[in-house]
């Protein structure tokens, strides 16, 4: 993790901050002050337009990221700030400095999370280069807050690209699902490589894999958070993985109460093991729904499910089975499943 | 299937990892219940201190405070369940204590350590019933010690 401490670079006077800003947003855009900020401990008092210099660089602030998981609820996190590179003109993710612990609910289970800038720093350090992570750098502000500069990743998150694949699910499924698979098998082997590493990701959610435009890959991101499961490490992780896969292969959530609906007849068939394990909403056994689901892959699905005998603790347990899996998802759509 | 069979010890020592919980109350109630008064036995009371990474804490300071405010409830665990044995007929000067302190991948790995450390031909643990969803998401210490342990001791698992 690279620090600097701060003297005033003549690429940060103001003049030449007026220049740039102008160079990069437009002359009309300049604002009358520039508010030049080095100590970033109060990340509530950084605002549209300051300019924050982190080691010997400076950003211009924009906006404040907002968590949109759902789309609804939306909650400003005031310590993550879009910013644009004053060097090269670049979007950047600006991580400031924020230190919490609070108990997570997964279900009707609790656990204590924390949020770890240095965690998060240790595995940018980690995942350079990698083009399954989000790329940036740390650095130290004046006062010694572990700051995070992320390459901003333009695209839709894993979640939401594949909900407009397919006419149907079986077509999903024969046409689109052995790609999405292959994806989803690389980014398993990304957090593979953390856990190698004794690190977790701590927040693996389908909307922190988002599909790059550049690259058209999808990049895991947001490393900061941390739990601390002395006797499965990995357990929180693997699940959440295995919720994404499940989400994946349904080509979205499929839930007891829609099925009730739409589908009287397969719901009343259900019992309490077909459901996720911690998610009882949610199906986990589609091939109750989906029947041309083959054993082998509805089989990791039942992993996750509230009957399973047996649950995955590594991640190269789940990976060998995904490619047992895979390959013969090759030979069923090219045997003529549908 | 290990064809490896575990062998009656010569010593009749026992090591019992305890929490300062009423799982490890009830650990040590069994085994006092099992062995209180039978000449020879020697136990080995072992509490771990199992210390979150450095992520978890915002200044050393607050680690140190963590670390010390553990130690003082592992040495009062230890103490009570000393008495407990001390009151079901094992004699004082049998009974080894050992605190174990660290950042440690597993508690069970740490327990089976110790248990080679100490020359033991048994295990004993306290288990509160927990679900298969918590199973996944936190472990069980004792499932995995019942998996890992094998032929090298036997191991009673209280309940």
């Amino acid at each position: 993790m690279g620090t600097a401490p701060f003297s005033q670079p003549e690429t940060c006077t103001p003049e030449r901050l007026r220049e740039r800003i102008a160079e990069h947003v437009g002359t009309d855009r300049v604002p009358r002050t520039i508010n030049i900020i080095t100590d970033t401990s109060d990340f509530y008092r950084i605002d549209y337009d300051d300019v924050v210099v982190l080691n010997q660089r400076p950003y211009l602030i924009r906006n404040n990221e907002r968590e949109g998981r759902f789309g609804i609820d939306e909650q400003q996190k005031f310590w993550v700030k879009r910013a644009i590179d004053l060097e090269d003109g670049s979007t950047k993710i600006i991580k400031l400095t924020f230190l919490e612990r609070f108990n997570a609910n997964v279900g009707d289970l609790t656990f204590e999370c924390y949020r770890s800038p240095k965690k998060e720093a240790r595995i940018l350090d980690l995942v350079r280069g990698n083009s399954r992570f989000m790329q940036g750098l740390s650095t130290q502000d004046t006062s010694g807050n572990v700051v995070r500069i992320i390459d901003y990743i333009q695209g839709k998150t894993l979640a939401d690209s594949v909900l407009t694949m397919g006419s149907s699910h079986e077509d999903y499924f024969a046409h689109h699902l052995p790609s999405v698979l292959d994806e989803f098998i690389d980014l398993v082997r990304a957090i593979k490589l953390l856990h190698d590493h004794g690190e977790i990701h701590g927040d693996i959610r389908r909307d922190h894999a988002i599909r790059d435009k550049r690259s058209g890959l999808c990049r895991w991101i947001d490393f900061d958070f941390g739990y601390f499961h002395t006797e499965s490490r990995f357990g929180y992780d693997l699940f959440s993985l295995g919720n994404i896969l499940v989400y994946l292969v349904a080509r979205g959530d499929v839930t007891v109460q829609e099925l009730r609906k739409s589908a009287p007849e397969i719901a009343a068939g259900l019992t309490p093991a077909d459901v996720n394990i911690i998610f009882n909403n949610r199906l986990a056994n589609l091939k109750k729904v989906y029947p041309y689901i083959p054993k082998q892959l509805n089989a990791i699905l039942l992993h996750f499910a509230a009957g399973a005998e047996v649950f995955y603790e590594h991640t190269e347990e789940l990976l060998a089975d995904l490619e047992a899996a895979r390959s013969l998802l090759a030979e069923h759509r090219f045997g003529g499943l549908t | 299937m290990s064809t490896e069979q575990t062998v009656c010890p010569l010593n009749r020592h026992v090591l019992i990892a305890v929490d300062g919980s009423e799982n490890s109350d009830r650990a040590v109630a069994y085994m006092v219940c099992m062995l209180g008064n039978v000449s020879g036995v020697q136990v080995t009371l072992l509490n771990i201190i199992s210390i979150p990474p450095e992520d978890y804490f915002h200044t050393p300071e607050e680690e140190s405070k963590w670390i010390e405010e553990h130690e003082h409830a592992s040495i009062a665990a230890v103490r009570r369940h000393t008495e407990q044995l001390v009151a079901g007929g094992i004699p004082v000067a049998s009974i080894a204590p050992v605190i174990r302190q660290g950042r440690f991948r597993s508690i069970a790995e740490t327990i089976l350590d110790e248990l080679r450390k100490s020359g033991a031909g048994t295990i004993v643990v306290g288990r509160r019933g927990i679900s298969r969803k918590e199973e996944f998401i936190y472990g069980s210490t004792s499932s995995k010690l019942l998996h890992a342990i094998k032929a090298s001791a036997a191991m009673w698992v209280v309940e």
